[in-house]
């Protein structure tokens, strides 16, 4: 396959990579509902089950019911029923995932399974630089083995002339 | 997620083994294995380029997410294959690309999820929504993980130091 035809191959592999992307968001791939639709309809969703990714905004210490302020698909929720094991160490910013029931009447989700994904910024901090390092060990050792040929817009591996 | 230096690490592991029985799978492909472990992780972008964005520009529904499953690691496989110059070259580079994404998604499954069931609904796309129940053995933030992975790449960079100095040299069989 000639320089030309890898070029235009690769085009239409970046449409197709972008047709991947288009119909993911399209297809119906969760069973529960999102926070969009709970917020859009949620008389709908009243006492429905539902598992919610989102950014803790902030952590209500004074409740009794140990409640969290949660931001998921840029929706504010009231999250209650979380441990205290919780409240006492997540900072704001931390995110989390609920496994719950809405109650539409007080727009709450009543929290059965909270799980921590980043407690706070360090957890965060640590996943990005451990990755950026990863990034750069894949990187740095695949161009120790092969050079790029620009101008043939390929790799070729350092050991042929 | 787990970080990108767990599953670098990992696919380093899992394609120098392979190597000891695929003649053609030396240290130069098991880079390209590397590299492919990443490629589900490209979905990241949102954080360059906001899907809505995306999809102001376009008029219509996108979703990084779509890279972060078997549809996306096949074109992004291919993508990357294009970028070698001889047939040969693409071949490997698609089967190595590929496996290294199946790896990342396989490394990603047994995540802690709170409604204990694994994200194959996610990673299985254009397949249909499926959901196992998850073993739930870490989060992403977890850093037990990264040294898991680091002991056992070593390990088998030691054991595959080891197996090279043992294998008899061209002519000079002793």
């Amino acid at each position: 396959m000639t320089t030309p035809y890898r070029v235009a191959a690769v085009c239409l592999l970046l449409f197709a990579t972008v047709g991947v992307c288009v119909l993911y968001a399209e297809a119906d791939q969760w069973t529960y509902p999102d926070a969009a639709g709970l917020a859009s309809n949620p008389d709908h969703y009243d006492g429905h089950q539902t598992l919610l990714f989102g950014r803790v905004v902030s952590v209500d210490h004074a409740s009794e019911t140990h409640r969290l302020i949660v931001e998921a698909q840029d929706v504010e929720l009231t999250v209650e029923n979380v441990p205290l094991s919780i409240t006492e160490t997540v900072e704001q910013g931390a995110s989390i995932q609920i496994y719950g029931q809405f109650n539409a009447g007080s727009r709450v989700m009543v929290a059965d399974e909270i799980v921590v994904d980043y407690t706070n910024t360090a957890d965060r901090l640590y996943v990005y630089l451990s990755s950026l390092l990863g990034g750069l060990v894949a990187a740095g050792l695949f161009l120790w083995y092969w050079r790029p040929d620009v101008r043939r817009f390929r790799f070729v591996p350092r050991s042929e002339k | 997620m787990a970080e990108w230096l767990t599953h670098v690490f990992i696919a380093y592991a899992l394609f120098t083994i392979v190597g000891w029985s695929v003649d053609w799978l030396d240290e130069k492909w098991v880079t390209v294995g590397m590299v492919g472990s990443i490629l589900p992780d490209l979905n990241r972008l949102d954080l360059l380029i906001d899907d809505g964005l995306v999809m102001v520009l376009t008029g219509g529904s996108f979703d990084w997410s779509g890279l972060q499953t078997v549809g996306g690691a096949v074109v992004l496989s291919a993508i990357g294959a294009m970028l070698f110059g001889t047939a040969q070259h693409r071949k490997r580079a698609f089967v190595v690309l590929l496996s290294g994404a199946v790896s990342h998604i396989l490394v990603d499954l047994p995540q802690r999820y709170a409604d204990g069931r694994m994200l194959t609904n996610v990673y299985l796309f254009p397949f249909p929504p499926w959901r196992p129940p998850t073993p739930g053995w870490y989060v992403s933030a977890d850093r037990w993980v990264v040294v898991i992975a680091l002991a056992v790449a070593l390990v088998i960079f030691i054991v595959d130091h080891y197996r090279a100095d043992a294998q008899p040299v061209d002519g000079v069989d002793q």
